[in-house]
């Protein structure tokens, strides 16, 4: 028997998912680029190694080698991206604001979209922005949610069951972050949104693509969690 | 109701900023921004800011490994069959349209954020010079 019927979904039962040497190098690149993408300022570098990636995991498919289904790479590659932004964004910051490049970083990023890092900058005690609440938020983030969530990510593009399930508790975890971090920013907003090229819209404009909790979360509870089972 | 989540989030916060922006008289379009020159700010030099980079780097590693750790032995196990899910159908619930929505989101936001970040450095050099 070729295939499986189950419902309206037909499995190939030829499409054995088994893990070839091109997915596993273009999963590895993915990692590389999703991180170099992370950093903000190799991000361009990050971005051509991501599309290479993409293009080899299309290549890898036409070859038969891999049949990861291609909404979960898609959703895995979404949220391993965004996590390496806020997780290796935010974590450099702390360790290096008071260098030439995070500080220029710093200067040139809360002029145009969020004052919090240019207004007062490096003055507490951690360094990085000058709103003590933006690095509560940022440190939560940095020291649990994202490095979870990056591992989470990286397990779900695997088809780990761990993957799947860790994936779901920091979607989650994301969400309540997305919440208690605009009540402190909005809180601020004199300082924020006011001292900014672009105001409310601008930071809006920039931040809104990080919507990957509340995507991903309906998705996650449609899937099956028996296919991640590795 | 869970696919209605984001829009009716983000939604709300932007008409809360907006409102927020009217009562207070300013946050839509250009505020107060201070002037900024490069020649203002300094380093700690080439090699201790390459130093406090790679720190910072190590640390940061160290954290995720520290989670990778953790969640790869406190997670559920797979279930003890001889595959590996493969002959599993994908989807529990299937909405088409709904998936199909989803998808394009993730993409859409996924190259935003991507290309966004990417323009970062660049613009900042454009507009403040180096």
């Amino acid at each position: 028997m070729d295939s499986v019927s189950t419902g309206s979904q037909t499995l190939k039962k030829d499409s054995k998912f088994v893990e070839g040497p091109v997915t596993a190098r273009a999963d590895r690149l993915l990692l590389v680029g999703a991180v170099l993408l992370g950093t903000c300022v190799l991000s361009p570098i990050g971005l051509a190694i991501v599309i290479l990636a993409l293009f080899q995991l299309r290549q890898a498919v036409k070859q038969g080698e891999s049949s990861r289904p291609l909404s979960v790479t898609i959703i895995g590659v979404f949220a391993l991206v965004d996590a390496c932004f806020y997780f290796l964004g935010w974590g450099l910051s702390y360790g290096t604001s008071s260098t030439f490049v995070m500080q220029y970083f710093a200067n040139g990023f809360g002029r145009l979209v969020d004052g919090g890092y240019y207004v007062g900058y490096n003055t507490t005690w951690i360094g990085a922005s000058g709103a003590s609440g933006e690095n509560a938020w940022g440190l939560l983030c940095v020291l649990a949610i994202f490095p979870a969530r990056v591992v989470a990510a990286w397990g779900f593009l695997k088809m780990k069951r761990w993957g799947y399930h860790f994936t779901i508790i920091t979607t989650w975890a994301y969400m309540a972050a997305w919440l208690g971090y605009l009540i402190n920013i909005s809180t601020d907003f004199d300082t924020r949104f006011a001292t900014t090229e672009f105001g409310i819209y601008g930071w809006w404009f920039f931040n809104i693509w990080y919507a990957t909790a509340f995507v991903m979360i309906p998705w996650l509870y449609m899937l099956n969690p028996k296919r991640w089972n590795r | 109701m869970l696919a209605w989540s984001g829009p009716g989030f983000f939604g709300t916060w932007i008409l809360i900023n907006t409102l927020q922006a009217l009562v207070l008289g300013r946050g839509i379009g250009r505020g107060e921004v201070a002037p900024f020159d490069p020649d203002d700010i300094h380093g700690h030099g080439l090699l201790v800011d390459a130093g406090l980079f790679l720190v910072t780097t190590l640390v940061l590693v160290a954290i995720v490994a520290g989670w990778y750790w953790v969640m790869s032995r406190l997670g559920p196990l797979p279930d003890q069959s001889e595959d590996d899910g493969e002959y599993e159908p994908l989807y529990l619930v299937y909405k088409p349209g709904l998936t199909k929505t989803l998808m394009w989101s993730a993409i859409a936001c996924g190259v935003g954020i991507a290309g966004l970040g990417a323009a970062m450095l660049p613009v900042f050099l454009i507009k403040f010079g180096w």
